[in-house]
């Protein structure tokens, strides 16, 4: 997430993109729509105060056959199949604040805190005709670690790990039921002396028909080219409105 | 049907391998389901807490728990990473071969090797000892 340096700029990138690439087509595509795309697509839509540029196209990646390796006392054969999968990528420009998001798809079932930066450089090199994401402020999600903690009406935690000057420290429930790390009587780490890059933290969203969501995010501190930025990993699909409680949620607990 | 701990205890009471690991492991037990009553158990726990209990009496104790429904088993997948654990069941097979760890964010693949084998209270068991 990033704040736009001024409403001049939020201006004349809404105009190159419209300028670069080409709107979203109004008939019918199905490869837009296809579980496995033929080709990459890349379109903007204007969706009220929100410009949203819409990457769509099939990765690939490989996973273990389990049932086709095998080991013997002197051998071990390793199959690996490939997968494909539809991977969706977004620029949201909301015109009216200046808030700018980057959301990048999993798109594999491989390590994602290591995808994350190639897959942003890609994405930053495609949308470079009309935006260079460098000269965007970083939104410091991290100075909100604290005061997330502190919710206790709307959180969940299982895990957790922080340091201080003097010891790293990582705590974990070892069910996945039952009661929030925080009531652990040995949990301490949302003491003012510990310090934390790292935040594992679920939301519980109720919906305004009483449905109730929990959305899981892993919310870092990440360096990209010598830039710190707020790095969020949203583990499951979620409807857009979810999401975009939980950002705005997660934004509203900056401090800086 | 459920036994309360105190027939448990009474059963226990009858036993001459049993009768003098009683109250050591009632105070064990009611120890760790006091401080979270969603604590997983098992005998290295029970065995560590006790001088007079070993390993294989602590579990033969959990066993009998289990029998009588007071305890049950539970399976624990850790999280390759190291982040406690990715997920429970009560059969291995109730396991998916891939998993989206929810510690980690990361995909581990189920590995039987590394499954953890735990006892977890009953509400019949956490309700007699506050009693």
């Amino acid at each position: 997430m990033f704040n736009a340096p001024s409403q001049e700029f939020v201006e004349s990138t809404v105009g190159a993109i419209k300028d670069k690439f080409t709107e979203r087509p109004s008939g019918l595509d199905l490869d837009w729509y296809a579980d496995l795309p033929a080709k990459m697509h890349l379109h903007y839509e204007i969706r009220g105060e929100v410009v949203v540029l819409r990457e769509i196209k099939k990765v690939e990646y490989w996973v273990i056959d389990r049932n086709e390796s095998t080991e013997t006392i002197n051998k071990q054969v390793i199959v690996k199949v490939k997968k494909e999968s539809r991977a969706l990528n977004l620029l949201r420009i909301h015109v009216d604040t200046g808030l700018i998001e980057i959301r990048l798809a999993r798109a594999s079932s491989q390590v994602p805190h290591k995808l994350w930066e190639s897959e942003l450089k890609r994405f930053a090199d495609r949308i470079l005709p009309a935006l260079d994401f460098k000269l965007l402020e970083p939104i410091p999600i991290w100075t909100g670690f604290s005061g997330q903690l502190a919710n206790r009406d709307d959180t969940y935690l299982k895990t957790d790990e922080a340091h201080d000057t003097s010891t790293s420290q990582r705590i974990s429930k070892i069910r996945q039921a039952g009661s929030d790390l925080r009531d652990n009587p040995d949990y301490n780490l949302d003491e003012d002396r510990f310090l934390r890059d790292k935040l594992n933290i679920y939301w519980i969203v109720v919906s305004e028909t009483a449905n109730e969501a929990v959305v899981h995010t892993i919310q870092q501190r990440v360096k990209f080219e010598g830039q710190d930025l707020g790095k969020i990993y949203i583990a499951q699909h979620a409807t857009d409105n979810v999401i975009d409680h939980v950002l705005g949620t997660i934004r509203s607990y900056v401090t800086a | 049907m459920t036994m309360s701990w105190e027939q448990f205890e009474a059963t226990l009471q009858r036993s001459e391998e049993f009768q003098t690991f009683v109250a050591d492991f009632r105070e064990i037990i009611g120890d760790i389901l006091a401080r979270d009553p969603d604590s997983a158990i098992d005998e290295h726990i029970i065995a560590s807490r006790s001088n007079l209990i070993d390993e294989n009496s602590a579990l033969d104790l959990l066993v009998m728990l289990e029998r009588e429904h007071l305890l049950k088993t539970l399976l624990f997948w850790p999280c390759a990473n190291g982040y406690g654990t990715s997920r429970e069941a009560s059969k291995a097979k109730d396991f998916p071969t891939f998993i989206e760890c929810d510690r980690c964010g990361e995909t581990h693949e189920f590995d039987q090797d590394c499954i953890e084998v735990r006892f977890v209270a009953s509400d019949e068991l956490v309700n007699s000892l506050r009693r």
